[in-house]
Order: C-alpha cells, then structure tokens, then sequence
C-alpha cells in the first residue's frame, strides 16, 4: 500500500484543518480505503476470474445494497453500454470486482483483442455528468487496475455501445496502443500543486521591495492618495507577485528534474495557486522523487503544497481517436 | 479531487471526425465552468467551502455544462461509426 504511506487516513473534511503539506494521497482512497488488511489491497487487482469476492471489497459506501448484485448477465446488459476506463496489455480475462461507476457500482471486467485489453463496466447508454462520485469511480478503477498493469486511460465519460465496438477500437490502434504502454511501461504520473497565501506574500513584497513600501506610505499617509500612486501601487504588486510566484516555481522545478522523466505545467486554478504541476516518475526513482518533494516541501515552509499519486500518465498520453459517423 | 481537469481532458478520447472543430470550441466555451468547478473542488479540499457549499456549485455548474454539452450529444462510439484517424501524443522526455 506504498501509495498511501502516511495518507489514507488523511481527514478529507479538511475544515479548519492546517494545510497538509506534501502528503501524497489519493482522492479516490477514501471510500474503499484505508484496507486493514496488510495485503488486502493488492488481491482487488489480480488476474484471477470470478475469484475476487463481492464480499472482499465491500466498502462502505451507503448505496451499497447488502452483499447481493445482480449477475452480470448479457440479457441484462443489453440496453446498455460499456463504460471504458483504460486501455492494458492481457490476454487473460480479468475482473477487478465491484467498483464501477453507477449508482449501484458494476462489476469490472475486461473486453479483448490478442493482447490488448479495455477494462469496462456496463453503464447506461447516456450522457454521464462530471460528478465527485463519478470522476471518483473513475478513477478508483485505474488505480485498481494500475496497481498489476501498465495502464492507457481513458478519458472520463466514454461509453460505447458494444462489446464489438471496443475490440474495433482495440484492432483498429493496435499497433499504436502497444507503442504507447510500452512507453509508459514502469512510469507513473504525481501531480504537485504549489498554493502561497497571496495576503502573506503582498506584505512580504512591501517590506522587500523600497519602492512598494514608499508608494504604501505616500497612499496611506496623504488624505487624498491620487489615482496615479494608487495605480501605481498595484502595477507594481502585480509584478512583484508574478516575479516572486516565478522565482518559487522555476525553484521547485529545478529541484526535481533530476528525479523526474518528464514534467508538464498546467494552468493554476484559483488565485491562490502559484504552480500546479504533473511529473512522469519512472518506479525505480519514486523513493528520490517522493523525498526531494518532501524536503522541498520543507524548505519553503510558507508555500502549501498538495501532492497527489501515483496515477496513470493521463498528463502524457494524449491520444484522440477521430470518429466517422455514417 | 485536484485531476477532474486531466480526467476530462487527459488521455485517451474520442472526438467526432469533421466536427473536431465544434468539440474544440465546446471546450473552450465550457472552459470557465470547468475552471469554476475545479476552483470549488479545491476550495471543498481546504476547507474553505463545506460539502453542501460545495453541492450547490457543483449541481449549478454541471446543469449550465450539461446545457452545452447537450447541444452535441452524448460522445459514444455506436455501430455506424468507423475510427478515422488515430492521433498519438506523448511526454515522456524533457522538454
């Protein structure tokens, strides 16, 4: 259970609570995890058909009926689609329980071509709203199937018709699909997100920069502070906080290159947030990426950082399959 | 929460072949709300929002989505639809 170390017990409530500073964890955690079980967590992904207990991964999740599903049953089936979640190599059918997405979870199973494998559930043939619980359930299940698997995923929300149209999906991008886990193959994806408290770093930069801490007392001190210093005033906070915000991330990143094989810069969300980053970590340097980011968390003791992994390399597959539709 | 955005956007995903164009400017349209709901995942996380604070915004964000997304229905593979093309990207030097 190395992916939790030190986070699944992590209260999500979070209210009141002083910011975690790099705690790895995984949102997906919470509702089938913490495992007491020391190797409980590693049977949900095994290649073992039919033999992955209902009863094992009971979670407590309250729309769970007790004990009973119904069979997965193609009759029943149907009227419905299949929601695909990712992309593996395995000749095996697998199945990986309960945990699908649904108001009642669904079982996961594997659909198949050679050696190419899409990890599915049936879900409704509809249009499927970007919930928690939803994106959740997701991603509940790659990190289920990443634990044994090199895995391609999927984007949330796709659902074919068929159990035929899958395998035409796997046929049709074989050949690029084996490329792409063979690249992939041992890498995992950490995401880091670096947020400072914007009201800290202002005064930090009055006291720091002359012309700031001038312009603030020639504001505050005069009766009638004009426009001109008042806009002034903000151009150069603006700047100042833009430098200084740079400054940390070039910083941090620089810090971890070394122990990563790739990094990706997304836009940050809120103005809180100064970096938000995923990294391609390959396993054999997850020790050293996982402590560098730890001791940088401890240096810059001011900024909050949110450490979340591993995942699947959704920041480094980019793949779309164009759709003809007759 | 924190990857909703590489959930959605990450990865492996269809798109209709000739209505490329349209799928990209939904996006960009539905950008802000994403960017909304995104923003309230993060604030549910550090406490500043409570869960039901969180649910309105959650349920109101997703309707005003739905209502775009509505207009080009759900993204599904069905029998009549043939892949087209296969693009491929990915990370995994340095930059």
């Amino acid at each position: 259970m190395r992916k939790l170390s030190g986070s699944a017990s992590r209260p999500d409530r979070g209210r009141g609570a002083v910011p975690i500073k790099a705690v790895r964890k995984k949102p997906a955690a919470r509702s089938g995890k913490p495992d007491p079980r020391p190797n409980g967590g590693a049977r949900a992904g095994k290649a073992a058909p039919r033999q992955v207990g209902r009863s094992e991964r009971r979670r407590p999740d309250k729309t769970l009926p007790s004990g009973h599903y119904p069979p997965v049953d193609a009759g029943v089936a149907a009227s419905r689609g299949k929601y695909v979640y990712c992309i593996i190599e395995s000749s095996e059918p697998l199945r990986f329980g309960s945990i699908g997405i649904g108001t009642e979870p669904s079982e996961v199973y594997s659909v198949h071509f050679k050696t190419l494998a899409a990890v599915v559930s049936d879900a409704p043939l509809e249009m499927l709203d970007s919930t928690r619980e939803n994106v959740l359930a997701h991603e509940r299940v790659n990190e289920t199937v990443m634990r044994e698997h090199t895995v391609i995923p999927m984007s949330f929300g796709t659902i074919f018709k068929t159990r035929e149209d899958i395998v035409e999906l796997l046929r049709s991008a074989a050949g690029a699909f084996g490329d792409v886990l063979n690249k992939m193959q041992n890498k995992l994806e950490f995401g880091l997100k670096v947020l400072w408290d914007r009201d800290q770093a202002i005064r930090e930069v009055e006291t720091a920069d002359e012309d700031i801490g001038r312009l603030k007392k020639e504001i505050s001190g005069q009766k009638g502070p004009t426009y001109f210093a008042r806009m002034q005033y903000g151009r150069l906070i603006d700047s100042a906080l833009q430098a200084q915000s740079e400054r940390y991330v070039a910083e941090i990143l620089d810090q971890l290159r070394d122990v990563s094989v790739a990094s990706r810069i997304n836009k940050p969300i809120g103005d809180k947030m100064i970096m938000n980053a995923a990294f391609l970590i390959s396993r054999d340097q997850e020790a050293a990426f996982d402590a560098k980011v730890k001791s940088i968390a401890g240096r810059f003791d001011k900024l909050t950082f949110k450490y979340t992994g591993p995942w699947p390399p959704y920041n480094f597959v980019n793949i779309r399959l164009k759709l003809e539709r007759a | 929460m924190f990857i909703l955005d590489d959930l959605m956007f990450g990865g492996l995903r269809l798109v209709l072949d000739g209505i490329v164009a349209a799928v990209d400017a939904e996006i960009q349209d539905d950008g802000a709300l994403r960017e909304q709901l995104l923003e309230a995942q993060m604030r549910l996380e550090l406490g500043e929002i409570d869960e039901a604070q969180f649910k309105a915004i959650e349920s109101d964000v997703l309707a005003r989505m739905r209502e775009i997304k509505s207009q080009q229905g759900p993204l599904m593979m069905s029998p009549h639809d043939r892949i087209a093309g296969v693009e491929i990207e990915t990370f995994e030097s340095k930059d």
